[in-house]
């Protein structure tokens, strides 16, 4: 009986090549095991257990192709030469595969170790996620930062406040994720704890201001030492608490505390100042009186001219007084609907016609026609002495920039009109005092300190406030919001 | 590169079959009977296993491994016996891809030649669904 030896060729090949692809994949997966627990015996077998098939597999299948290939070279003296290596290695891995299950089937309790391990694992995954849970559900973001200042954890708290879009946090550095530095901070208002903690041993509180996602925060950090004895590392845990808020309102407080200061300093003086003119007024209106009495009276020339000087001196106080009631004037004119867009257009030719040649005046209109209630000729003596200030605070020249905008501030829409100089500025104790009636830094008798009085009454009696920023040698900046109605 | 490996194999055996015995041989200088004392110290070393290992019920991954130790046993009796039997057949019983089966022996090796395959892939199979398993045991407690 003649029977076909292809079935068995088939068998062969197929064979192999299943076994090839098997043995590799255990390869793979006995590499994939023993990263899980490197130090059970049974794993570390299994994996010899794996080459050693792997070996078996490939070397069998190269003996069949180096075979094949040399008959059909009709070279089968040499194949006769190194069959017996083929066979030898094969004959190897049947000796160490042996020898390796004989070795591990004697290691006692392998399955209790295998228990005992995944319990282990269990416990610990448990443990984690007690933990993890624990840290997630804390109000603040928390963050644990080695020695080196890597993030090696972070609550979800945490990631939610500082993760952007596609950004990674756990591994990078704490500068990075939380100032979008390159290096670690040392400012002296945002100086670095994470050295001072970890050698004093305690919890220092200080206040950041970090990036997020959302903007600039403050948050007031509580960093606390941590020592991981299993890794004998040092690190910190730091609580950050979003005080932004409060900051926000402390400072919206002290603001308003000294708005009402304020005005009720200008309000007093403005009575002061007003009852002061209207009594001084009655006193030079008799002084005045009798001093025009004595010039047409007399002909001594001595007395006539002394009466003169009296005359010129009480008109110089009237000048003064007109002034000191402008004010009062200004802020109970009447008011009346006027085009806005018009108004600055005049008021700007008085400004390019009025400034000094080595001043540039620009002027940014973002506004369409709007329409205010108001006295367009107050508020241009207003407009007309912020820009007089200006241009005296340039005498070496600059720039004049004045933007128009609108704006919503408190719920309310405002126009804005801004003045921008590039002058010297003016120092932060003399900025608190600007707007009081008669405070001038000029020389004596060459300004009479109401200019700034008077466009602050003008505004407010517009319903509108006034804020000025100034930086010492750098310019000043007068906003004026005026309501729109 | 496994899979090219392969196709090599597969097209220079299918074209030039001559001399295409499937179980490999041992003879020359490497002697048959040390090969066939490796057989037998791998089928002792699996027998061995499957009896340290025979209280163990229901732990899965050992099941596996025993399932592997079982069919490694049988390929080890099968390559074994068909080693022995290769030494009593006559090369004029091969001709080209034909062979002759005038007897109960020369049946047997045909037979061995053949299955010895099935039992290695079973064998390497079951061994892989040990580490599997074991995989899966500890992946499940990681996620």
């Amino acid at each position: 009986m003649f029977l076909s030896l292809y079935p068995g060729l088939l068998v062969d090949f197929i064979g192999s090549l299943a076994v090839i692809v098997i043995t590799f994949t255990a390869v793979r997966t006995s590499v994939h095991i023993s990263r899980y627990a490197p130090d059970v015996l049974l794993f570390r077998y299994l994996f010899y257990q794996s080459i050693v098939l792997f070996v078996f597999a490939a070397g069998r299948a190269t003996g069949h192709i180096i075979k094949r290939v040399l008959l059909l070279a009709d070279r089968g003296d040499i194949w006769d030469m190194i069959s017996p290596l083929s066979g030898g290695l094969n004959t190897l891995t049947f000796v160490a595969f042996s020898i390796i299950i004989l070795m591990y089937v004697n290691v006692r309790s392998l399955s209790r170790q295998i228990k005992a391990l995944i319990a282990e694992k269990k416990r610990y995954k448990s443990l984690l996620e007690y933990k993890t849970r624990i840290f997630d559900s804390m109000l603040f973001p928390a963050v644990v930062i080695s020695e080196e200042y890597e993030i090696l954890d972070a609550n979800r708290p945490f990631i939610e406040t500082y993760q952007g879009k596609n950004r990674k946090i756990i591994g990078r550095k704490c500068y990075e994720v939380t100032h979008g530095l390159p290096h670690p901070c040392a400012s002296g208002d945002h100086p670095c704890v994470v050295k001072d903690v970890i050698e004093k041993g305690k919890t220092l509180i200080s206040i950041h201001r970090h990036r997020t996602p959302i903007g600039d925060r403050v948050f007031e950090l509580y960093t606390s030492p941590v020592y991981f004895e299993h890794i004998h590392k040092h690190a910190v845990i730091e609580v950050c608490r979003d005080i932004t808020d409060e900051v926000n309102a402390e400072a919206e407080r002290e603001r308003l505390r000294r708005q009402i200061f304020q005005s009720q300093k200008t309000a007093s003086l403005k009575t002061i100042t007003e009852g002061i003119a209207h009594e001084f007024n009655n006193i030079l209106v008799g002084i005045l009186g009798n001093a025009e009495l004595i010039l047409q009276m007399s002909s001594d020339s001595r007395l006539r001219d002394r009466a003169d000087k009296i005359i010129h001196a009480s008109q110089r106080a009237e000048e003064l007084i007109k002034k000191m009631l402008y004010c009062r004037r200004a802020m109970q004119s009447p008011k009346r609907p006027f085009n806005f867009r018009l108004f600055i257009n005049d008021f700007y030719k008085i400004v390019l016609s009025s400034k000094p040649a080595n001043v540039d005046a620009t002027l940014r209109l973002d506004i369409d026609d709007i329409t205010l209630t108001g006295d367009p000729e107050a508020l241009n003596e207003a407009f007309i002495n912020i820009v007089k200030n200006a241009f005296q605070a340039m005498p070496e020249g600059g720039r004049l920039e004045i933007d128009i905008y609108q704006t919503r501030k408190s719920k309310n829409d405002y126009l804005v009109i801004e003045f921008r100089d590039s002058g010297e500025g003016i120092e932060p104790q003399v900025l608190e005092r600007i707007f009081d009636p008669f405070f001038t830094t000029r020389d004596v008798g060459s300004g009479t300190g109401l200019g700034l009085f008077i466009v602050r009454g003008i505004v407010e009696s517009h319903e509108g406030e006034i804020e000025v920023k100034s930086t010492t040698n750098k310019g000043t900046s007068v906003v004026v919001y005026l309501p729109c109605h | 590169m496994l899979l090219g490996l392969c196709r090599l194999v597969i097209l220079v055996s299918l074209l030039y079959p001559s001399a295409a015995f499937a179980t490999q041989e041992h003879g020359g200088a490497e002697g048959l009977v040390s090969h066939e004392l490796a057989h037998l110290f791998f089928l002792f070393a699996t027998a061995y296993l499957l009896w340290k290992t025979a209280s163990i019920r229901s732990y899965s991954p050992y099941i596996q491994l025993r399932r592997s130790a079982v069919f490694f046993f049988i390929w080890n009796i099968i390559t074994f016996t068909t080693h022995i039997l290769r030494e009593y057949l006559h090369p004029a019983q091969f001709k080209g891809m034909l062979f002759r089966a005038d007897n109960t022996i020369s049946l047997l090796w045909y037979a061995g030649t053949i299955l010895e395959h099935l039992f290695l892939v079973l064998a390497c199979w079951y061994f892989l669904k040990t580490l599997l398993d074991l995989k899966k045991l500890f992946h499940h407690t990681e996620a």
